[in-house]
Formats: structure tokens, C-alpha cells, sequence
């Protein structure tokens, strides 16, 4: 008998919208084949909607973005979060200062935890100074 | 399984016919409409759904 | 009868017998999937039964489809239930499964598990554990048979309507292995469209399912609108039944009388 396979179902949550489904991904040598909802969950009682199902295609998909990217003379480029950040925080600045806070928008994202969404409005409000903040949830 | 759903089963036919037997195709299928028209309107017309949902 | 189950694989995995065992195993205060080897704990095995009988089946054979497509060598023994075993038995008419490369570990289904399936056969061909337990009474379809037609035809246009088209009840369905699937095909179902068209939509995957459907009733678990799907299969196999004697996974080595078409091409 050779080595164990390495096969797992994984219970984790949905990531698409604010439900909160679970499920079980099937797992086989590291590789993520397949999506079961999870049937002793009391949020979605073995069921799931066309997102959840194909979970498991988005998370190693080779389209994934994988680190920022920035567009340059018309053309998307990957560069470093530092640069990224720093290209974001200084438009921000200049936008800000040229025509005001409120003609900047934040939108946010379900597919983030409520921390991070905290975060986010905090720093609309406190640190640009408006109220134009939304989530994808609601659109 | 259209009875089943309570669709009149005489709205859907099949029927054998060779590619070598034209007018019987014709016949088959000028036959089929003029039941059908006598069977009068489908229930699944074009707009059951939106009254539906 | 756990007990029972636990030793019979624990006899199988120590005797080299089969490389794994695929069931169920009550983790994080939930029942999963489960892939047990040799050496692992089989104290949190699980038969599948969490606040009543049966309500936390999963389509294990869909599973050891995916395991034996990887790892065509091994052999797996796998937890059947009646409706397993008949799913095994049509799988391997398929060609999706190689009876030689799977070991069935038997359980019965209590009556009122029987019941509320109103199934035919609640337990395998080869009972490892359990007691059989009296066929359920069929009642749904006689239901909507009992019903004048204009009556079925809003009664089924209701349900269908509530479909959010998430196919589930394929994704979930053990017996849904085919590649290339009509109803995602965008030519044949359009894309964008809620719900889809009905009733071609539900009628579609009801004649895919003929010769198919072995009756598990997993489609209408995972069906989120409530629709009763089991009872529309249901129906197609009593068609098939008064038609052509046949039941989908009652007799090993059976066909659908309708894949027949191979024996006359002389292929095997
Ligand atoms: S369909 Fe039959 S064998 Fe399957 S779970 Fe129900 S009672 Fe058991
Ligand atoms: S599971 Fe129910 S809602 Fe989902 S596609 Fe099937 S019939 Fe429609
Ligand atoms: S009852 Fe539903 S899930 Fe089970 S085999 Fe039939 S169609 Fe598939």
C-alpha cells in the first residue's frame, strides 16, 4: 500500500454574498475539484444558489488575480503593492484636493469580512471625509 | 409525462417518415397543424410566465 | 449498527483489502464527506443520521467517481443505502464505475425513512448492517394523477415557476456524470433567464433522467425553491416500470432498455 491519498471535503463559507452558506470543498491532492453544500448547516440546509455551486472554479482558476495591477500608457501592468499603493494614495490626495471629498466613491465588497468593510467606511469617513460609501451586496 | 403535467398529450406528436417520403411528410405535417388549430391556443403561450411570476 | 460498520472497515482497511473508505464523519459539530484510510480514527464515523434518519445523505458514489477517475487502480469501498446500491449498479452499466475496484458496505434505511422515501427497496443487495425495513407506499405521484388536468397543469407551472435555476438538483444528482450537459447548453437554455423556461426546463432533466434516476431524492434536498422533483422522477420510473418492467439499478448488470442500442451495434 503506498502513501494515504490526500483527499478532504473542507467546510468553509460561502464568500459570494452576506448569507453566509456553507459548504464542503472537496479537496484532491491540493487541488479544489468540487463543491458540496453542506447539508447540517441551519443557514442553508444542504442548498445553494448558482454562485455557490461553482465556488470551487474561482479559487485556483488561472485567471485569478494574483497582485495589482496598474494601468500604464493604456495598458494593465502588474506592479508591487507599494507601488500600487502608493500610485492610490497620492490620486486620492490630488482628487481630493482639486474637487473636494465628496467626488470620490468607495464601493466594498461581500466578499470581505465586516472588519475589513469597517475599515473601509472608516477610512471614506474619517480619513477622505465622505459619505459616498456602498457594497456590492446592495447593488 | 406531459399528461402527467396536465398538458393535452395530442400536442405532441412523433411520427416515422423517410427522407424518401416527402408528400408523407407534408401530409404529416399539414395533418398535425390542423389539429392543432382545432385544439385552439397552447397554455404555454408566450406571456404564461409573466403572469405567473 | 455503526459498530458493525466501523469493524467491517476496519477489517477491510487492515487487510489491504481496499485503499480507502468513502462515508460520512461527524466533524465541527456537522456530517461530512469522508475519505478513511488505513490507521485513521473511525470513532467519528457517521451513518448519515443527524436529527432524524437519512437527513444528512450526500452522493458518496459522485464522489468515488471523481476518487476512481484519479486513482483507477486503488479500490474503494463505499457506504451504500439502498438507493446507493442501485446508483452503483447503474454506474456500472455506464462504464463510470469498475465493479471490481469497489466494495459496498451495506446499510438498511428504518421505516420511516422508507416511508417518507416511499421507497421501493430500502436496503442493498448486500446488507453488511441494519435490519430491511417494509417498502414505503408510493403516494405522491398517485397525488397528482388524482387531479383533474387543468389542476395539474397550475399545480406543476407553480412549483416550476419558483425555480432559481441554480442546478442544483444536477450538480447534487449521483447519477449526472455526463460532460457536456443540455441544460447548459446556451443554445438550448438561455443564459440570463430566471426561471428558465418552463415546463421544457424541468422536462428536459426528467427524460435525461430516465434509466437514470435511482430514487435517492437528494435532488429535492438541495432543491432551494422546495420543488418536488422527486416526484416528477418518480413518475418516470413508474413509466418505465409499466412500460418496460424495468427498474434503474433493481437488477445488477441490468440496462435502460432504452441504451439497449449497443448490444445490437455488437458493441459490448
Ligand atoms: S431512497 Fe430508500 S434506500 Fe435511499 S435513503 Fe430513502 S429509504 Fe433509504
Ligand atoms: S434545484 Fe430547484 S431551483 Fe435549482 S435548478 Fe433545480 S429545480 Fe431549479
Ligand atoms: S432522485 Fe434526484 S438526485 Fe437522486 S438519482 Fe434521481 S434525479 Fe438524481
Amino acid at each position: 500500500m503506498g502513501a494515504p491519498i490526500n483527499y478532504r471535503t473542507v467546510l468553509t463559507t460561502c464568500t459570494y454574498c452576506g448569507c453566509g452558506c456553507n459548504f464542503f470543498l472537496e479537496v484532491l491532492d491540493g487541488k479544489v475539484i468540487g463543491t458540496i453544500p453542506c447539508k447540517t448547516s441551519p443557514v442553508n440546509e444542504g442548498k445553494l444558489c448558482i454562485k455557490g455551486w461553482n465556488v470551487h472554479e474561482f479559487v485556483q482558476h488561472e485567471k485569478r488575480l494574483k497582485t495589482p495591477l496598474l494601468r500604464k500608457n493604456g495598458k494593465l501592468e502588474e506592479v508591487s503593492w507599494d507601488e500600487a499603493l502608493d500610485f492610490t494614495a497620492t490620486r486620492l490626495r490630488q482628487i481630493k484636493e482639486s474637487s473636494g471629498p465628496d467626488s470620490i466613491g468607495f464601493l466594498t465588497s461581500a466578499k470581505v469580512t465586516n472588519e475589513e468593510n469597517y475599515l473601509l467606511q472608516k477610512f471614506a469617513r474619517a480619513a477622505v471625509g465622505t459619505n459616498n460609501i456602498d457594497h456590492c451586496a446592495r447593488l | 409525462m406531459l399528461k402527467f403535467s396536465g398538458i393535452d398529450e395530442a400536442r405532441l406528436k412523433a411520427s416515422w417518415v423517410s427522407s424518401a417520403e416527402a408528400p408523407e411528410l407534408v401530409h404529416e405535417f399539414t395533418s398535425f397543424i390542423k389539429e392543432l388549430r382545432e385544439l385552439g391556443p397552447s397554455p404555454l403561450r408566450a406571456d404564461y410566465r409573466r403572469e405567473l411570476v | 449498527m455503526i459498530d458493525v460498520i466501523r469493524d467491517k472497515v476496519k477489517e477491510l482497511l487492515d487487510s489491504g483489502e481496499i485503499k480507502g473508505f468513502l462515508g460520512l464523519v461527524r466533524k465541527n459539530g456537522h456530517i461530512a464527506p469522508h475519505l478513511f484510510q488505513k490507521g485513521d480514527d473511525l470513532g467519528a464515523m457517521s451513518l448519515g443520521d443527524d436529527k432524524v434518519a437519512g437527513d444528512a445523505r450526500y452522493p458518496l458514489n459522485k464522489f468515488l467517481i471523481n476518487l476512481a477517475k484519479a486513482y483507477p487502480e486503488e479500490t474503494f469501498a463505499v457506504l451504500v443505502r439502498g438507493c446507493d446500491d442501485r446508483g452503483l449498479q447503474t454506474l456500472y452499466t455506464w462504464n463510470q464505475l469498475n465493479p471490481k475496484k469497489v466494495v459496498p458496505v451495506g446499510i438498511t434505511c428504518p421505516q420511516e425513512l422508507a416511508d417518507a422515501c416511499e421507497c421501493l427497496k430500502p436496503f442493498p443487495a448486500v446488507i453488511t448492517a441494519g435490519e430491511c425495513a417494509q417498502p414505503g407506499t408510493p403516494r405522491s405521484v398517485a397525488a397528482v394523477d388524482a387531479l383533474v388536468m387543468s389542476e395539474r397543469f397550475s399545480y406543476w407551472m407553480d412549483e416550476f415557476v419558483k425555480c432559481i435555476k441554480c442546478y442544483g438538483c444536477s450538480n447534487v444528482c449521483p447519477m449526472c456524470f455526463c460532460n457536456e450537459c443540455t441544460l447548459k447548453c446556451d443554445d438550448l437554455v438561455k443564459g440570463g433567464e430566471l426561471p428558465p423556461e418552463i415546463p421544457v426546463f424541468h422536462h428536459t432533466r426528467a427524460m435525461h433522467m430516465v434509466g437514470r434516476c435511482i430514487d435517492c431524492g437528494l435532488c429535492e434536498e438541495a432543491c432551494p425553491s422546495n420543488i418536488p422533483l422527486r416526484t416528477l422522477y418518480k413518475k418516470v420510473g413508474s413509466i418505465m416500470e409499466e412500460q418496460f418492467d424495468f427498474t434503474t439499478g433493481a437488477v445488477r448488470g441490468q440496462r435502460s432498455p432504452l441504451n439497449k442500442i449497443d448490444f445490437a451495434e455488437g458493441r459490448k
